[in-house]
């Protein structure tokens, strides 16, 4: 109930964030008793309030999310017609309340799994299957692994070179100089300060683009391991992902600095998102990542076919030119091309100081979640065949 | 007894893959070409075994390659999933395995990073490691070796550390794959005083080895198999005596190679 109408406020602050609180307000608070009913009432009839398995969690809460939210809409625009109902606020409500209602639910579920551990004495493994929330706290058993496996990427990638760390900078500083010339001299691009808009797309860009790419050998080049050693598979893939974040972490600590510097730029309150976005995309790469290292498992071409859907998105990435350069009627492809409201979101907070639009946190956030969740269902569904596949 | 493993017509099924290139072409040329698409074999390697192994008990696997020997010790690891049956193993014990010695290691990083990555491996957090790393050096005897990059070590060293490792994990289960086999008499005497020590304290030892002598050392009881059937279940020195006479009855053997054929 708390989170309904928490959810339903914050939606239409974000709608109209920039206007007036008085101007929607009354509205808001006049339709609000009908969403919040319509919702709870769709939470009940779909059971989402009984236990159940992950899977069929995720689909229930879909279910009634949708239908309490179409619901709504469909009470409101009866009782109120069609003055003050804003339908982005509706949407942007119907997505809010999915997220809450499922952390909502995970963290319950995670919470029952602590207290209902070492109730049976024995397990049956031929009977085990491994569960979302099962391999959460197994991660947290873990967490050891996890960073171990990182220090050991970052030792083996610095050991035994002069520069070390420093390697890590030059490549942006390469590829930015590159780009700045082609696209300032070259091609016109009309950008005030290119080279700062430049950089945050690219950082972004690398990570992603580094992460997936070595995500590919997370399971397949650990064969041995996988052979002998009983642990959450799901591990392999994540550190690699944490790995690449703790590279693109540093990198930005090292350049979004100099070049807020360097361009005068003062803090806004825009760039506390940051790491709002940044787990966004944290959440999408551990995704794909896992989509990835389990795929690889089974078919070999995944490598291959990655290398080239890269190179296609990297353009369709609005990180070489601005958004706002591109044709109105290629703008909704451009954004929804996977990688993209993350970049945007960087660029808008970072370089034109403002808060990122309704859009880009509609696509970033359900692009996260939405993948987020689909690797975690594949690749807990595929975890018990990755060792036959080695 | 308290029982600790507890299964129940537990069956595998592998699949085996000819021609499996793991690549979309043997898919897509096998549209047109019989003899270019995979071809899948059902492989049993293990068949409706039950066996109840009571807690602190020392059990030897024996059998011929292929017999379902490490398949069982994977089963209860965790590392694969039944095919069919039931295999009960405790929620909380700490089930540690021998499977391969050093396996996780890294060439690149020295005897002491290498520690510290292998137990975490294990789930040990870095304060549990702390508290055996002293042990684990002494025990394994390369105190002066320890900064060096494992590339460097020979390959006794190698195995030395990945044994003193997996000595110190102090698990409730040890299951133990023929790992001592490579080391030399040296290597193979002082883990079997550590596995006879394990057993002293009351641990449950599950142990594969092609050595019978080795098996009648740590063990009272042992299982024999063959083609993924539990054909003895008993005291150490019959069933010796029974795989002894089973390996030298060419007529099993053969009798065996065709019903599995």
């Amino acid at each position: 109930m708390t989170i309904a109408i928490a959810c339903y406020l914050l939606a239409y602050r974000i709608r109209f964030s920039g206007e007036a609180l008085q101007v929607f307000l009354p509205y808001a608070v006049r339709t609000m008793p009908i969403v919040v009913i319509a919702q709870m009432a769709m939470l009940f009839v779909c059971g989402v309030y009984a236990a159940m398995t992950t899977w069929s969690a995720v689909q229930r809460i879909l279910g009634a999310t949708i239908g309490g939210s179409l619901a709504a809409s469909a009470l409101v625009w009866w009782i109120h017609g069609d003055t003050g109902v804003s339908r982005a606020a509706l949407s942007a409500d119907w997505l809010l309340f999915t997220c809450a209602i499922a952390g909502w639910r995970a963290g319950q579920a995670l919470w029952q799994q602590r207290q209902a551990d070492g109730a049976p004495l024995m397990i049956d493994r031929a009977a085990e299957r491994p569960t979302l929330g099962g391999t959460i706290a197994s991660l947290v058993q873990h967490r050891e692994l996890v960073r171990n496996l990182v220090m050991k990427d970052l030792k083996l990638k610095y050991r035994g070179s002069v520069l070390g760390f420093m390697w890590s900078l030059v490549n942006p500083i390469v590829m930015i100089t590159v780009y700045s010339i082609a696209f300032t001299y070259v091609i016109h691009t009309p950008v005030e300060g290119f080279v700062f808009f430049l950089l945050l797309g690219l950082l972004g860009w690398n990570f992603f683009s580094a992460a997936a790419t070595m995500s590919t050998g997370a399971i397949i080049d650990s064969g041995n391991l996988m052979k002998s050693v009983a642990f959450p598979r799901a591990i392999l893939p994540i550190a690699t992902v944490i790995f690449t974040l703790t590279q693109y972490v540093l990198t930005v600590v090292v350049f979004v600095p100099v070049m807020l510097l360097l361009y005068r730029v003062a803090p806004s309150p825009p760039m506390l998102l940051y790491p709002v976005f940044l787990g966004l995309q944290v959440l999408f790469t551990i995704g794909v990542a896992l989509i990835l290292a389990a795929g690889t498992a089974f078919f070999r071409d995944i490598r291959h076919l990655l290398e080239i859907a890269l190179s296609a998105l990297f353009w369709l990435t609005p990180i070489v030119y601005p958004l706002s350069q591109v044709h109105e009627k290629l703008r909704p492809i451009i954004l929804l091309s996977p990688v993209s409201p993350f970049i945007v979101a960087y660029q808008q907070i970072f370089f034109y100081r403002q808060w990122p639009p309704l859009t880009v946190w509609v696509v970033g956030l359900a692009y996260s979640l939405g993948f987020f969740l689909l690797g975690s269902w594949l690749f807990l569904s595929l975890e018990d065949q990755l060792a036959e596949q080695l | 007894m308290e029982p600790v493993i507890v299964a129940e017509h537990l069956s595998k099924r592998f699949i085996l893959r000819h021609n499996r290139d793991g690549e979309l072409k043997v898919r897509f040329l096998g549209l047109f070409h019989a003899h270019k698409r995979e071809r899948r074999e059902e492989f049993w390697a293990l068949r409706d075994v039950s066996a109840t192994i009571g807690h602190g008990e020392a059990v030897g696997v024996v059998g011929r390659n292929g017999s379902g020997k490490s398949t069982l010790l994977k089963l209860i690891a965790g590392l694969h999933r039944p095919t069919g049956g039931r295999l009960l193993v405790p929620r909380a014990a700490r089930i540690g395995t021998m499977i391969e010695l050093g396996v996780g290691f890294h060439g690149q990083l020295t005897g002491q990073e290498n520690v510290y990555l292998n137990t975490s491996i294990h789930g040990l957090t870095r304060a549990e490691t702390d508290a055996i790393y002293p042990a684990i050096v002494a025990y394994s005897g390369l105190e002066h070796f320890m900064d060096v990059p494992l590339k460097n070590y020979s390959s006794g060293m190698h195995m030395r550390l990945g044994f003193a490792i997996a000595a110190h994990l102090d698990p409730d289960i040890l299951l133990i794959d023929e790992v001592f086999a490579v080391g030399d008499a040296e290597f193979q005497r002082q883990c079997m005083r550590t596995v006879a020590e394990f057993r002293g304290r009351g641990k449950t030892i599950f142990f594969v080895s092609h050595s019978p002598e080795a098996v009648r050392l740590i063990c009272r009881r042992v299982l024999v198999l063959e083609h993924g059937e539990l054909l003895f279940d008993g005291n150490v020195d019959e069933g010796l005596d029974f795989y002894a006479r089973l390996l030298a009855d060419p007529a099993s053997s053969s009798h065996a190679a065709t019903a599995h054929a």
